[in-house]
């Protein structure tokens, strides 16, 4: 039986990625298979360099002048929200002070100046009086689902009558610490990703911003709006710090979940747009769990070989992907994908770009910790 | 001026201190952990002593902090620098979410996790968060911890200065609850809200 609630309408998207500095580009680039990885990482141009300390607050600006612009709503007022998601927020800006300083390179006065940057809540604070909101924020950092998880969490924050709308923000940098990170890890790949690919050698990391702004119900007719969130899950694996469980079955309770809130079965979900990051146990993992509800026929995509996995970015450019994928009648492929793991259960993993109308994608993300998160749209006229 | 947590229900509560961690020490299952997450641990496991398996695999647990795991941190770039190696186990607990993560792990916990990070408001967050979990989703119980370390050998003689360490953890149900108002002290560290909230509780309950 459907529930009845108040639908959350998506009313503004922005990006910034490698492969587009907007989401009609980013789109383009993954119709026409034009990745934005080269030596095995996705690097943003435009932005100034890792070290500059306004970088992630100019993407920032950048990508939520594109969703307001879309949305033709006006400011955020201080009865709307704003949740920015990363992993890193500015790591890039003081890294390099405690390396140099802890390496003798330079005093302990370069490493005072830019250690206040280290502090994750600064962000959203400065965003915040930048734009000049003074409504209320979360700042969420749940490692590589942390921007997908926040359009959870404004899904949730809206219904609750507690905000009208929502701007939930991703953006990630590169960084010493997550490129060595991930390699120390072995996850990671010089040659581009390539998701499900019997012959996948790893992750491309990769950098960018995305916005998405949520709009209640009643204001939907002041708006354009992509995509209807239908229902949200979340659940934990308990089971690794960096692997998921083999069989997904966090995943599996966080897709129960959007099911069960939402009222819709899985044969009624066509598409899911995977996390797929290309490596061994992402890809078994996730492609286990949809396995477990969905049908052989589902169409399973990842983009990360065009924009590379932009950590806790890339549920929200992800989404935007989806949303605007499913408005001109379109499930995206994955790059590259040309010798199916046999390892796999048996899914529509999409490798050519099909031209059909879909009605809802579901959007998956997995991060370290073992969080899992999953978030329904569907199709609006 | 006094804070007041409004009409919060507050079924049980934990904190912990820097002195009890060298007791996890022995302990196999904390070879690998931070001072974030044992610390995270204990106050943890005393407010979740009377929670059944079936509310852990259900409960939402929300982790504020406003350092994260800076020490895990310090001591990647540490390593990186002065012996050029990139280590594995510190990267992977470097990250904000691995403190949470290491809890749902060592503590059977299934249900969504959280990390929010926001300064000083990062405790308030947290409750704000579980207020809106409540109203929307058919949850009885919610967790939320609040948790900072100061990373002393990765900081010293750089001129910084030392804020306090601790945890706090204060296990949440809805409904009609009564204001709260925290334990009154000095500014301790910056998400220190839980655990002025939960030593208020325990003193409560004492007396």
């Amino acid at each position: 039986m459907k529930k009845t609630q108040n639908p959350v309408f998506v009313s503004g998207l922005g990006v910034i990625s490698c492969a587009g500095k907007n989401p009609r580009e980013l789109l383009e680039s993954v119709v026409n298979g034009k990745s934005g990885i080269h030596n095995g990482v996705g690097v943003v141009e435009g932005f100034g360099d890792q070290e500059t300390p306004d970088r992630v607050l100019a993407m920032l600006f950048e990508v939520t002048r594109q969703a307001m612009g879309q949305s033709e709503m006006g400011c955020l007022t201080d009865q709307d929200g704003v949740i920015v998601a990363s992993t890193t927020t500015r790591l890039g800006v003081w890294e390099r002070a405690f390396l140099d300083t802890v390496g003798g390179k330079a005093g302990s006065e370069k490493f005072l100046e830019y250690f206040p940057y280290r502090k994750a809540g600064g962000l959203l604070e400065e965003f915040q009086q930048a734009i000049q909101h003074r409504g209320p924020g979360f700042l969420v950092l749940s490692a590589c689902a942390a921007q997908l998880q926040g359009v959870a969490m404004a899904f949730d924050w809206i219904r609750s009558g507690r905000v009208n709308r929502c701007l939930v923000l991703g953006v990630e940098t590169l960084s010493t610490l997550t490129q060595e990170g991930f390699r120390s890890l072995q996850l990671t790949t010089k040659e581009r990703a390539k998701p499900f690919d019997r012959a996948r050698t790893g992750i491309n990391l990769g950098e960018g911003a995305a916005a998405i702004l949520l709009t209640k119900d009643s204001l939907k007719n002041q708006s354009h709006s992509f995509a209807v969130v239908e229902g949200v899950g979340v659940a934990s694996d308990a089971y690794h710090m960096t692997s998921p469980s083999p069989g997904g079955e966090g995943l599996v309770r966080a897709i129960d979940n959007v099911l069960l809130e939402s009222g819709v079965s899985a044969s009624e979900i066509p598409w899911v747009y995977t996390h797929g990051t290309g490596s061994r146990h992402n890809d078994l993992a996730e492609s286990n769990a949809i396995a477990a509800r969905f049908s052989p026929q589902t169409f399973v995509t990842s983009t990360k070989p065009i924009h590379g996995h932009t950590l806790a970015c890339a549920g929200g450019m992800e989404s935007v992907l989806a949303m605007l994928a499913m408005s001109e009648s379109l499930v995206l492929p994955t790059l590259g994908l040309q010798d199916l793991d046999s390892d796999l259960p048996k899914l529509d993993y999409v490798s050519k770009l099909k031209t059909i109308s879909v009605s809802r994608v579901l959007k998956t993300c997995l991060g370290f910790g073992g969080v899992n998160v999953a978030v329904l749209f569907r199709r609006t006229p | 001026m006094k804070s007041t947590e409004k009409n919060l229900t507050i079924l049980s509560a934990g904190v912990s201190d820097l002195s009890q961690v060298d007791a996890l020490n022995l302990d196999g299952r904390f070879r690998r952990a931070s001072s974030n997450m044992k610390l995270s641990f204990l106050a943890t496991q005393a407010c979740l002593q009377d929670v059944s398996e079936s509310d852990r695999a259900k409960m939402p647990v929300i982790f504020c902090s406003s350092e994260g795991e800076l020490d895990s941190t310090l001591g990647f770039y540490r390593a990186f620098e002065l012996e050029q190696v990139a280590r594995p186990i510190l990267f992977q607990n470097s990250l904000h979410h691995s403190t949470v993560g290491f809890l749902m792990i060592q503590l059977g916990l299934l249900g969504p996790a959280f990390t929010l990070s926001q300064g000083r408001n990062s405790g308030q967050a947290g409750i704000e968060l579980a207020r809106i979990l409540f109203s929307t989703h058919p949850f009885h119980k919610i967790l939320v911890i609040g948790c900072d370390v100061f990373p002393e050998s990765a900081l010293k003689d750089l001129g910084v200065t030392p804020w306090d360490s601790g945890a706090g953890a204060v296990l949440l149900a809805n409904g009609e609850g009564r204001d709260w108002i925290p334990e009154e002290r000095a500014p301790g560290y910056d998400s220190d809200w839980i655990e002025r909230l939960a030593v208020q509780f325990l003193k409560e309950k004492v007396t």
